[in-house]
């Protein structure tokens, strides 16, 4: 396994936003992670990157073993040989992620000349190979304009281009296509899954839209208030969904072959993070809850076919 | 079943005058026209700056149009004063896309559902019980009277938006991607209490979004829009006949992970609303584009009864064929 993460608890003060997380990514596998606002799945990203102290939280137990090191307890100056190097992050909104004020091209140098310790012309170059490799027309003319200079869709570009350009093994991807139309969000996908698949590179794709799981991702981790809830093979998520959570999530998309009605709810909201339930998380919105749903919070097991759930009526008929 | 709304050739340009800036012409709606019959759900879709907002805004007669007209119920909007307007906007409503803006931070609940009374000059004979018939109608705990917006969710505050839209008890509701802020589970709850509610008070509902998989599930009719004008109204179940609807339905991704393909790219960028081209504006986009497209803009032809695209050389085959392409056959389009 290239990463692993296992049992990460993230703590903010008194809270615990991320609470006993647990997964695992190999070379050219497409991982998603899914959940709503609040989940928990862009704090698990900036605990990959180590940049949690950054916003203030901390990493209170786990593990994140990236390629046999360790990533928790390494001091700063040790793990940004890591970030941005051998692992990369591609941010969500490329309308904030980008200096305003600088040309695009020299943002795409910045992390080759760093971590590949390119000098400034053979980074240029390199600059410009990865954006022809993402089917940015006319690269050179590209790399002197700044970020106002372009659509959402060439931004967007130019962010994975600056991930790319450290050479990383592991990219990080949180909802990388949200903030764009539909039809330029089907060619950032296209580009990114024919990177990942063409390089042998590993993909964390965090998303809220379970379309686009169904079309990118080989594995799938479910988050619900800071837990993985459920992880299993795509197919097995969309066919044999087996906690109440994951089985309602797919019930609210709506699909072409439902009529105006039939899509079903669930019932209730997000739990606050200063107010979670005693035992399950979900126990306030389950359909079928049990005794022991309101004492235990039911931990992820995973069966002979990889298929892990954290429910205790997942056996039960 | 009468028709609520009727647009006729409406347009809206915008003039960009600065100071030292050459005058420019930007074309945002151009020419649309459509019915919106009594009781139905229309659904706007097109990317953005595609003009959906502003065609909502044009509708509402919020924003004044270039050329064209806007009939209300039979009256033309354009001729009413401005106090006839005003009396007639209690009949249409607008439920805004971002609910955390839509509600000013310091009024109450109570206070936000009762500005539309307030304005409109009504007296109520008992605030407090209209406040809580409207929060009960949208699924809200009376409770919530007094709390400001930011102690309620991205949910709850779409909620108020839509009770504080329908307090004037309206015909017509625009609804201008209620739910492009929200989580999944929030959107279907959102969308089942919208269908709802329609069914309750009879309302008629124009429907934006750019989510056409959403769209093809909520309403009756879609009208597609691409750089200010509709390039095709088709009945939600059928197929499409204009290469754009097709391009936009091929980059929809189907929550079905048997049915992966690979997308049809779409190569190019939507041309400027500023200097729109001469022909067809998908021309540059299109894999069917001939010299005729470049060189004259297609107008609206009827494809079927119900269905019209604007489109030289339209997915006609497709639609021959189409039984045989689709992946369920229960996705057959009713003529």
């Amino acid at each position: 396994m290239l990463l692993t993460v296992e049992k990460l608890e993230i703590a903010f003060g008194v809270f615990s936003p991320v609470d006993d997380v647990t997964f695992s990514i190999d070379r050219g596998e497409i991982l998603g992670i899914v959940g709503e606002s609040g989940s928990g799945k862009s704090l698990t990203a900036t605990a990959i990157m180590g940049l949690l102290s950054r916003i203030g939280g901390q990493i209170v137990a786990g593990r994140i073993c990236f390629d046999g090191a360790e990533l928790v307890a390494l001091p700063e100056r040790q793990l940004r040989r890591y970030r941005g190097g051998r692992i990369a992050l591609i941010t969500q909104n490329p309308m904030t992620s980008l200096d305003a004020m600088m040309r695009v091209g020299p943002q795409i140098d910045q992390a080759a000349r760093l971590h590949l310790g390119l000098d400034r012309c053979a980074a240029r170059t390199r600059s410009l190979e990865l954006m022809a490799d993402l089917r940015i027309p006319d690269p050179a003319l590209v790399y002197g304009l700044y970020p106002h200079q372009l659509s959402g869709g060439m931004k967007q570009r130019i962010v994975i281009a600056m991930a790319l350009a450290g050479d990383p093994e592991l990219l990080v991807a949180d909802e990388p296509t949200t903030a764009l139309d539909v039809t330029v969000q089907a060619q950032i996908i296209q580009i990114l899954v024919e990177l990942v698949k063409r390089r042998g590179l590993a993909m964390i794709l965090i998303t809220h839209d379970m379309g686009v799981v169904a079309q990118t991702c080989d594995r799938v981790a479910v988050m619900y208030c800071g837990r993985v809830i459920e992880q299993a093979q795509v197919n097995a998520i969309f066919e044999d969904a087996r906690h109440p959570y994951t089985q309602a999530l797919i019930r609210c998309i709506p699909r072409r072959t439902m009529t105006r009605g039939s899509m079903q709810p669930i019932p209730g909201m997000v739990p606050n993070v200063a107010d979670q339930p005693i035992g399950c998380r979900y126990n306030p919105r389950c359909p079928r809850v049990a005794d022991n749903c309101l004492t235990e919070i039911p931990g992820l097991r995973i069966d002979t076919g990889d298929h892990g759930v954290a429910c205790h009526m997942a056996d039960v008929a | 079943m009468s028709d609520l709304l009727v647009v006729d050739h409406l347009s809206r340009r915008f003039t960009n005058a600065g100071l030292f800036q050459k005058r420019q012409v930007f074309h945002a709606v151009s020419d649309v026209s459509f019915t919106l019959a009594r009781g139905q759900i229309v659904g706007v879709v097109g990317e953005s700056g595609c003009g959906k907002s502003t065609l909502a805004r044009l509708v509402l007669r919020l924003i004044q149009s270039s050329e064209g007209s806007v009939q209300f119920d039979g009256l033309d909007m354009a001729t009413l004063s401005r106090r006839d307007l005003r009396r007639l906007r209690q009949r249409m409503q607008l439920v805004f896309q971002d609910p955390y803006s839509a509600i000013d931070p310091r009024y109450r609940v109570r206070d936000a559902l009762l500005e539309p009374f307030k304005v409109q000059g009504i007296k109520l004979k008992s605030a407090d019980a209209t406040v809580a018939s409207l929060l009960e109608m949208v699924g809200l705990n009376p409770t919530l009277t007094n709390s400001y917006p930011h102690q309620l969710s991205g949910g709850q505050k779409q909620r108020i938006g839509i009770a504080r839209a329908l307090a004037l008890n309206p015909s017509l509701v625009v609804l201008d991607e209620p739910t492009a802020s929200l989580d999944v589970s929030v959107q279907a709850q959102i969308i089942a209490l919208l269908n709802r509610l329609r069914e309750s008070l009879g309302l008629t509902y124009l429907f934006i979004s750019h989510d056409l998989g959403l769209v093809r599930y909520f309403c009756d009719k879609i009208l597609v829009m691409y750089l200010g004008r509709i390039v095709e109204i088709m009945p939600s179940d059928a197929l499409p006949a204009h290469p754009y609807t097709r391009a936009l339905l091929d980059s929809t991704f189907e929550p079905d992970p048997r049915q992966r393909r690979t997308i049809t790219r779409l190569s190019g960028e939507i041309p400027s609303g500023y200097n729109p081209p001469a022909g067809c504006a998908f021309a540059a986009r299109c894999p069917r584009v001939s010299d005729l497209c470049r060189s004259s803009l297609p107008s609206l032809e009827v494809i079927t009864s119900h269905h019209q695209a604007a489109c030289h050389h339209p997915l006609l085959e497709d639609m021959a064929t189409g039984v045989a392409q689709r992946a369920h056959p229960h996705e057959i389009a009713v003529p």
